[in-house]
């Protein structure tokens, strides 16, 4: 036990020295300039003050967060909903698997954010070109994972299904979709990720608002201070949204766990 | 009549011969074991009386019908744990039943009486994962009971499972059979459990598989393992085996 | 029928079935592309495929900007390789020792872990302000991409060692170096390769992005100038390369962890 402590107190020291070296060599010593690298208290500020503030991009903190929210939220629940089904359809039938799967597997390699240019040109300069962006790069990921997680379904369940006179169909839903929903919640986050991640690029491309337009606007205003502050809310949300999606799968996949 | 039929059963996967012309009936009610030697086919055999392979020659009659899962009442206990882990143990009990589309109160009802019959009714909230393998044998046991089979078909269930918890799940069968009155056709290696379990044993030869011979257990249950009767039978199925 | 129909899913079914039901697939959806782009309407957004592949394959005599198609290429996979390879130097050790030493583990997790969950491509505006428009603030940008990826796969297969092998080989004399050559890192590759693979994606993702903020060439740039002279074709013969590059590199890297794991497992 002692030991632990011991482990907990380094870390806790490490990143005490971390911070406060940040900012000896900032506020303090003025080693780097304030352009270069702001001192934490600095961030801290700009931070807070942001919530209120409209300057200078035109938005309040929060204005930015839920336009980008909204956004992902959207395309990613379009994404999903569309994604699932199509994934599982894929894999259980096979003429669909034969005629969809090597569309997919064209589609697939190509990076989210690679489609942006295309869906500007298409959509315009708007929310709905981002919004497009989101959910194919959702749509693509539920599909590969949906479509995986109804593949690996057990042939000893199929088996023990099939002697007791289901129907295909009742396979379908009473074995391998519920079999399959671990699968298809880590490609859940793994979307949101994207999902989120992706959008951040594309509001940096084109948008009026948004997190992602906050620190590109900020980059080029060279107000560094504000960069770091729009990341850290960047990487706020998006632990965020994490955490409450493996809530989600916590308590629908309930009890179960690996095999 | 009898209640199961095969006649002629072929089965072939691509060039290599499984099953060879195989043929036998197993009557009503009755408990037959089957025993051959590893990888002859005994698993092959199931799953074509349960339609999961298609057979290339020969029919499958219960009661005198074509047998057809979705008509004919099957269970299938088989050798691999087969519980689902996304269901709790009264969930995957009720499986079968669900599958029939049963209304819900007779569920409940086959659900509970089966839980009970194996002791399991206690445990009805845990999931695979907390169980032991005994347990989730015990599991899939119930699962094959609710549905109150016409036809059980147990593929060496009991395998990986020690002396004492086989013993003990041994006569829990025998107890489920005569209560339920199933017809039963159970496979395994073990010839001691052969002989105390069945009322008539088919020795398998290797591939490609056909019936060596067809024995009559005429022992009187419950049975004693250190019998002379017993030891006798016992020999008698071994040495039909070592001719392979 | 004398095949087993024990699985739904097995759709092994004779390869050349799957071979023509492909070619059917891509034979509708290129029809299906080539009316679309008949109509009025939709025309001016949507070149016709054959003018798509016509423009792709010409690019590779004919420059897009500066440079053919195959200079960009050239171009994206030098950033996305030296970025690679930083976040892989640093990646790969700092995850092993993480892993091995307790102590260097409760100084450098907290750290890590502030720098983990930030979304790789947050890092572009920062990267831009601290190291300028040129290439080192994409190298930079990929190193952070792959770097977290990296790490962490490492980390996890350095402590996933069976504890076994590691009382054998104390069993056997080893001493703490032998011990971490031996058996901890022979135990990792396999995670470091998945980790490698995994970041890779997001590493060319990242080039990507980098090259449509700001670069004169690569394809990340000649979908984005395409983008800003709606000109549609370039961009859907960008995607193409991205998508095809991206394929090619992942199957490389898949057929040098089969190389390096069979090394590897003769070594033992």
């Amino acid at each position: 036990m002692k030991k632990r402590l011991r482990y907990f107190l380094l870390s806790v020291l490490s990143l005490g020295i971390f911070l406060f070296v940040w900012y000896l060599i900032t506020d303090i010593l003025g080693i780097f300039p304030e352009r270069a690298l702001p001192s934490p208290t600095k961030i801290l500020t700009t931070l807070m003050k942001k919530f209120t503030q409209r300057a200078p991009d035109g938005g309040t903190m929060l204005e930015h967060i839920w336009a980008s929210l909204k956004l992902a939220m959207y395309g990613f629940a379009l994404g999903a909903v569309i994604g699932i089904p199509v994934g599982i359809v894929m894999a259980w039938y096979r003429k669909a698997d034969l005629f969809i799967t090597p569309l997919f597997n064209f589609i697939r390699p190509i990076p989210p954010i690679a489609w942006i240019p295309l869906m500007l040109i298409f959509f315009g300069i708007g929310q709905t070109a981002k919004a497009a962006v989101i959910f194919v790069s959702t749509v693509t990921q539920c599909i590969l994972n949906s479509y995986l997680g109804i593949k690996q379904t057990k042939d000893v369940h199929r088996w023990v299904a099939t002697t007791f006179g289901a129907s295909n169909t009742q396979i379908l839903f009473k074995v391998a979709i519920p079999s399959a929903l671990p699968m298809i919640f880590t490609g859940l986050s793994l979307s949101m990720n994207l999902a989120w991640m992706t959008l951040v690029a594309a509001e940096m491309l084109a948008a009026d608002k948004g997190l992602g337009y906050l620190i590109q606007y900020a980059r080029m205003m060279a107000r560094v201070d504000l960069v770091i502050a729009g990341m850290i809310m960047i990487t706020i949300i998006g632990a965020i949204l994490n955490a409450v999606l493996t809530k989600i799968e916590h308590s629908v996949v309930k009890g179960r766990h690996m095999e | 009549m009898n209640k199961v039929e095969v006649k002629n059963l072929t089965k072939q996967f691509g060039e290599l011969l499984v099953l060879d012309d195989i043929s036998f009936n197993v009557g009503d009610g009755e408990f037959l074991c089957i025993v051959g030697p590893t990888g002859c086919g005994k698993t092959t055999f199931l799953n074509s009386l349960t339609k999961i392979y298609n057979i290339d020659r020969g029919s499958i009659l219960i009661s005198g019908e074509e047998v057809n899962p979705k008509k004919h009442r099957l269970a299938y206990i088989m050798q691999e744990y087969s519980t689902m882990s996304w269901r709790n143990v009264r969930q995957n009990v009720s499986f079968g039943l669900e599958v029939m589309k049963l209304p819900q109160k007779e569920i409940q009802e086959k659900t509970d009486a089966a839980l009970e019959m194996v002791g399991l009714d206690k445990f009805q909230k845990y999931y695979p994962n907390q169980l032991s393998a005994s347990m989730l044998q015990r599991v899939a046991i119930a699962r094959a009971f609710a549905v109150q089979p016409d036809l059980l078909l147990m593929d060496e269930p009991y395998g990986q499972l020690d002396i004492e918890l086989r013993f003990k799940l041994e006569d829990e069968l025998l107890n489920l059979w005569r209560k339920l009155g199933t017809t039963v056709i159970f496979i395994t290696h073990n010839i001691e459990e052969a002989v105390y379990l069945s009322e008539r044993i088919l020795v398998l030869t290797n591939k490609p598989t056909s019936i060596k011979a067809s024995i009559n257990n005429e022992l009187p249950y419950p049975r004693n393992v250190t019998s002379e009767d017993f030891i006798a039978l016992r020999n008698e199925v071994t040495a039909m085996i070592k001719w392979w | 029928m004398s095949e087993p129909k024990k699985r739904n899913n097995n759709f092994a079914g004779s390869k050349s079935e799957v071979i023509v039901m492909a070619v059917f697939a891509f034979a509708c959806f290129f029809c299906v592309w080539y009316l679309v782009s008949l109509n009025e309407r939709i025309g001016k957004f949507f070149p016709n495929p054959i003018v798509v592949l016509e423009s792709f394959f010409q690019a590779f005599v004919t420059p897009i900007g500066q440079n053919t198609m195959l200079e960009h290429i050239f171009y994206s996979l030098r950033r996305v390789t030296t970025g690679f390879l930083l976040g892989a130097f640093i990646g790969i050790p700092l995850g092993l020792v993480m892993a091995c030493s307790k102590t260097l583990r409760a100084l450098l997790m907290p750290l890590f872990s502030i720098v983990r969950p930030i979304p790789g491509l947050a890092w572009i505006p920062l990267a831009i302000l601290w190291f300028g428009l040129g290439e080192s603030s994409k190298y930079f940008l990929i190193c952070m991409t792959a770097l977290v990826g990296i790490t962490v796969q490492t980390y996890h297969g350095a402590l996933n060692v069976d504890p076994l092998h590691i009382g054998a080989a104390r069993m056997l004399g080893a001493n703490n170096f032998q011990l971490f050559t031996n058996v901890i890192i022979r135990s990792a590759i396999p995670y470091i390769f998945a980790g490698l693979q995994g970041s890779f994606a997001g590493a060319w993702c990242a080039v990507i992005a980098a090259e449509m903020i700001r670069s004169d060439e690569g394809v990340g740039w000649i979908i984005f100038n395409g983008m800003n002279y709606a000109n549609t074709t370039q961009v859907i013969a960008g995607m193409l390369a991205i998508g095809i590059v991206g394929l090619i590199t992942s199957a490389l890297l898949r057929a040098l962890e089969r190389s390096f794991c069979k090394w590897n497992i003769q070594g033992k």
